[in-house]
């Protein structure tokens, strides 16, 4: 598709044309340039994986899409922390740090992990469960529906590696 | 203190014993009617929180901080809430109008907290007169069985596997090996016999020392030529009988192993021929296709061969160390020696070895898994130029699976040298003390040449017997995802109180019909509506809305979780699936034919049907005209999934199979494909044809098509948010007139 095409599909905004900030009870608010003041906003990464900085969805209280903000980069600094904070909240997707075990049994796995989040014990149902992303990154669904992630496997200390490979 | 009765059952029981006491200091002698616990903490650590719920109050408090607590008066609370979010969710309180998070918790802990804001709701509306939490077993076991793919097991807690209701950590307490001999048991006869004869055949081969310890001792010390005759004559006899024996049992083996693998992939095909469509969807099919194959395969091996070479060296063992005691007990003991060490080896590596050998069958299943997925696409990988793309992920896969083997590999090239110089260790001491007992004069020549001749099938069996652990785990391992597959009950099965329907008049009555996939999201919500017999309705909606899901429901490839389905009257949780399905026609989105002649295409539903039956539903399907074209007629051979057919062409076909079964219920997915002008009229008035005098539900796409249907159901995100004729909806101005604008829209841009 050509550019202008694109223009007049996706409604667009560059980071200069939004401001965030949470009101005093904690609501995510946004004021977009040419569409107005909005609260209770929704910012939701269309690539979570490959580019989670940019390409966020900003849907209102209708799940109806307002905008798309191209990138979180260039906003100003207290609109930029307010949507990492909304985002923060919104993705949880803890990092793992090392595995220490993996037991497991008919294809149910549990994972014994230190993540940044602190420790953790999690389920995986099924193998297709863990899936491999290019740039070696790795993520991890359990059972109860949680997402962790392994950013590089091969920057895993050497133990965690073996056991992440041998349980996928 | 602490309860039995499940009813009576401690809210506090799962809470550290420092903040049990805490608790009861604040709360005093105010009844507990529950208590959350969270696993986050509002910055997003691992952390326990816990919500304690008393009839006036919630109390907020974390066991690491060891005073701070707040608490919440209950009236203060307009409403609670859950949002769920990506991999966290948080637990809201709108207090005196404003809104405040009051716990952060990961999807594990969410069901705790909306069962609590369900029963909180509840409360507030006077539904029920206080508040109180739910028993909790009920609602946990329900949900792992409609939803095994959130569900976790009732007693063990353990997640389900994906496709299964079943436990497989509480039900499988059999041994796997125990169970694959129920594959053995039809031809015990067979394989006893076999047994005996390994037996017959390893002894003609044990008493071979001995008989060299009497030619040593009797014939060559002594210079007795007669003696050596006999003895060798013995010794020919024997290798010929136990020649002749070998052969006879290698065939009755081999009929055996042959006879036991086509067993069970009967079985295992008839098993998937049971399972429901969700087992198809959650496990990809190359995996499958390697179960029956290599799986089988690998079972085979050990069922036939495996397991009487086991017994059979178990045996060896014991006779052979029997012997040797008997010839010279300290000899003997000196040869056990390096047996410790063995045994060490063996038990050292076969659990790495089992966990490495599972991960090389993985690797190879994924490469099965990329070869079916990518040569029936080859036509897209083509069309696109990806062949580059696909060449490199195949590559990497091959990688994966060859740096796999090469670790198991490594590990073998660890174990079997050591064992082997072990073992070498054993003839040194046959060797050096055999022989200081021999010059000493306390053994014969010829006992410590047959102790060598022995101690050779001494070792061989403890060998044998390690290597089996590596054999006997890749059978097990094989037998496990077998079993995994024949233990997946039917998720659909039929009632015991089941009845065959013989005639149907094709009333259907949706009653507030409810169904979710994963438990969670809706994708119908409480739809109710009726289809007179031989009534045409149309469902329309956008996609996503629940059309698919309500067609599923009706051929009972799931069943609602609320709610029930009437056919003539009867739940059809009540008929026999066959029954039911003899009498639904189902024409789909997605014309899926068989690699077969046209003729077998048509008759698929009946088999039995005359030609001349066939020929008439064609012509009345439209698709005579185009079939007699074909260089074989009925008889054209259309290659897989009927590639060498166009898209209309596969659809006239798909109709006229559907006529042929003549059902009293259709249900008709129109395909959304674009044909031209010509071929679309034929199809509509194949349709046309088709749908005379039956109950048909039509989901359609093109409105053109509805131009039949008296009545219209629309559907948007699992509800029915209109019904009427086609007149009464556009005058209505709702979602189908939009929906009809856009398509009208749409076609105007296409025309030029």
């Amino acid at each position: 598709m050509r550019q202008e095409q694109i223009r007049t599909v996706l409604s667009l905004v560059e980071p200069h044309q939004v401001r965030f900030w949470h009101d005093e009870e904690g609501r995510f608010c946004a004021a977009i340039e040419g569409k107005g003041e909005f609260v209770n906003v929704k910012p939701v990464r269309n690539f979570p994986i490959q580019a989670r900085d940019q390409f966020i969805s900003l849907l209102d209280e209708n799940d109806d899409e307002i905008a798309i903000l191209t990138t979180v980069r260039r906003l100003d600094p207290s609109s930029r922390e307010a949507l990492e904070r909304e985002l923060e909240k919104r993705y949880f997707v803890p990092v793992i740090q090392a595995i220490h075990h993996i037991e497991g049994r008919f294809g149910i796995t549990r994972w014994f992990v230190t993540t940044d989040r602190g420790e953790r014990v999690f389920d995986v149902r099924e193998r297709s469960d863990v899936r491999y992303y290019p740039d070696r990154r790795v993520i991890i669904r359990d059972a109860d529906g949680n997402l962790y992630e392994i950013p590089d496997y091969e920057r895993l200390d050497w133990r965690s590696r073996i056991l992440l490979e041998e349980a996928t | 203190m602490a309860s039995d009765s499940r009813d009576e059952r401690d809210p506090l029981a799962e809470m550290p014993e420092p903040l049990r006491e805490r608790i009861k200091d604040i709360v005093g002698d105010e009844p507990i009617v529950g208590a959350l616990r969270a696993d986050l903490s509002l910055d997003g650590k691992f952390s326990e929180q816990w919500i304690v719920v008393t009839p006036k109050r919630l109390l907020c408090l974390a066991p690491n901080d060891s005073d701070g607590w707040r608490e919440l008066p209950l009236d203060g609370v307009d409403e609670l809430r859950v949002e769920a979010f990506v991999g966290n969710a948080y637990f809201f309180a709108r207090i005196n109008g404003r809104q405040e998070a009051l716990a952060r918790f990961t999807h594990s802990r969410r069901q705790d907290f909306e069962r609590f804001v369900s029963a909180f709701r509840r409360f507030k509306e006077g539904e029920t007169a206080e508040l109180r939490l739910d028993g909790e077993e009920e609602p946990r076991r329900r949900l792992g069985f409609w939803h095994g793919q959130r569900g976790r097991c009732p007693q063990c807690h353990q997640p389900l596997p994906p496709w299964s209701d079943v436990c497989p950590f509480c039900l499988q307490k059999t041994k796997v090996l125990r169970r694959m001999l129920v594959f053995v048991r039809p031809y015990w006869l067979t394989a006893v016999t076999g047994f005996v004869l390994l037996l017959l055949i390893q002894l003609t081969d044990l008493v071979q020392p001995l008989l060299m310890r009497y030619t040593v001792d009797e014939a060559l010390l002594k210079k007795n030529f007669q003696q050596l005759v006999w003895v060798v004559g013995a010794v020919l006899g024997l290798n010929l009988v136990g020649a002749l024996l070998s052969g006879v049992r290698s065939y009755m083996m081999a009929w055996l192993g042959d006879r036991i693998v086509m067993d069970i992939r009967r079985r295992l095909y008839e098993h998937l021929q049971l399972l429901s469509l969700r087992f198809y969807d959650q496990e990809q099919t190359g995996r499958l296709v390697s179960r029956i194959t290599n799986d089988v395969g690998n079972i085979q091996d050990f069922m036939t061969e495996g397991l009487q070479d086991i017994l059979r060296d178990f045996f060896m063992l014991l006779f052979v160390g029997a012997v040797m005691f008997a010839m010279n007990w300290k000899l003997a003991l000196a040869t056990l020696l390096p047996v410790p060490v063995l045994m060490f080896l063996a038990g050292r590596f076969a659990r790495r070895v089992q966990r490495l050998w599972h991960m090389v069958w993985r690797r190879f299943a994924r490469i099965h898994a990329m070869l079916a997925d990518t040569i029936p696409g080859a036509r897209v990988v083509k069309a696109f130029g990806r062949e580059d793309y696909e060449v490199r992920r195949f590559s990497d896969a091959l990688e994966s699976h060859f740096r796999a083997s090469l670790r198991a590999a490594r590990l073998w090239t660890i174990f079997f040298p050591s064992v082997g110089f072990t073992t070498s260790i054993g003839f040194l001491v046959v060797w050096g003390y055999g022989g200081y007992l021999v010059i000493q004069g306390d053994l014969s020549l010829g006992s410590m040449m047959a102790f060598i001749g022995y101690l050779w099938r001494f070792y061989a069996p403890i060998q044998n017997l390690t290597r089996f652990t590596h054999r006997l785990q890749r059978a097990a391992t094989a037998a496990e995802r077998i079993f995994e597959i024949l233990d997946t009950p039917p998720e659909i099965q039929d009632a015991p109180d089941a009845i065959d329907l013989k005639e149907v008049r094709g009333h259907i009555v949706f009653e507030n019909v409810s169904f979710s996939y994963d438990g969670i999201n809706k994708a119908l919500k409480g739809v109710r509506f009726e289809v007179q017999p031989g009534e045409m309705i149309g469902l329309v909606g956008p996609s996503g809305a629940g059309k698919t899901t309500l067609i599923s429901l009706l051929l009972r490839f799931h069943d609602p979780q609320e709610g029930r389905i009437l056919l003539d009257g009867i739940d059809l949780r009540k008929i026999k699936l066959a029954s039911l399905r003899r009498h639904i026609g189902v024409v789909l989105q997605e014309t899926y034919l068989f690699n077969g002649t046209i003729a077998e295409n048509i008759a698929y539903g009946n088999p039995e049907a005359p030609l001349e039956a066939l020929i008439a539903a064609a012509k009345v399907a439209n698709a005579h005209e185009f079939i007699l074209k074909q260089p074989d007629a009925y008889d054209t051979y259309i290659g897989e999934r009927g590639s060498r057919l166009s898209g209309g062409e596969r659809q006239r076909l798909a109709i006229a199979r559907a006529i042929l079964k003549d059902p009293a219920v259709l249900i008709f997915d129109e395909a959304t494909s674009n044909v031209d002008t010509e071929t679309e009229a034929k199809i509509r008035e194949a349709i046309e044809n088709l749908v005379r005098g039956r109950t048909t539900i039509a989901i359609a796409h093109r409105f053109s098509t509805l131009s039949n249907a008296r009545r219209l159901i629309v559907l948007d995100k699992g509800e029915i948010v209109e019904e009427g004729t086609p007149d009464e909806l556009m005058e209505r101005d709702g979602l189908f007139a939009r929906l009809c604008r856009m398509q009208a829209e749409l076609s105007k841009t296409w025309a030029w």
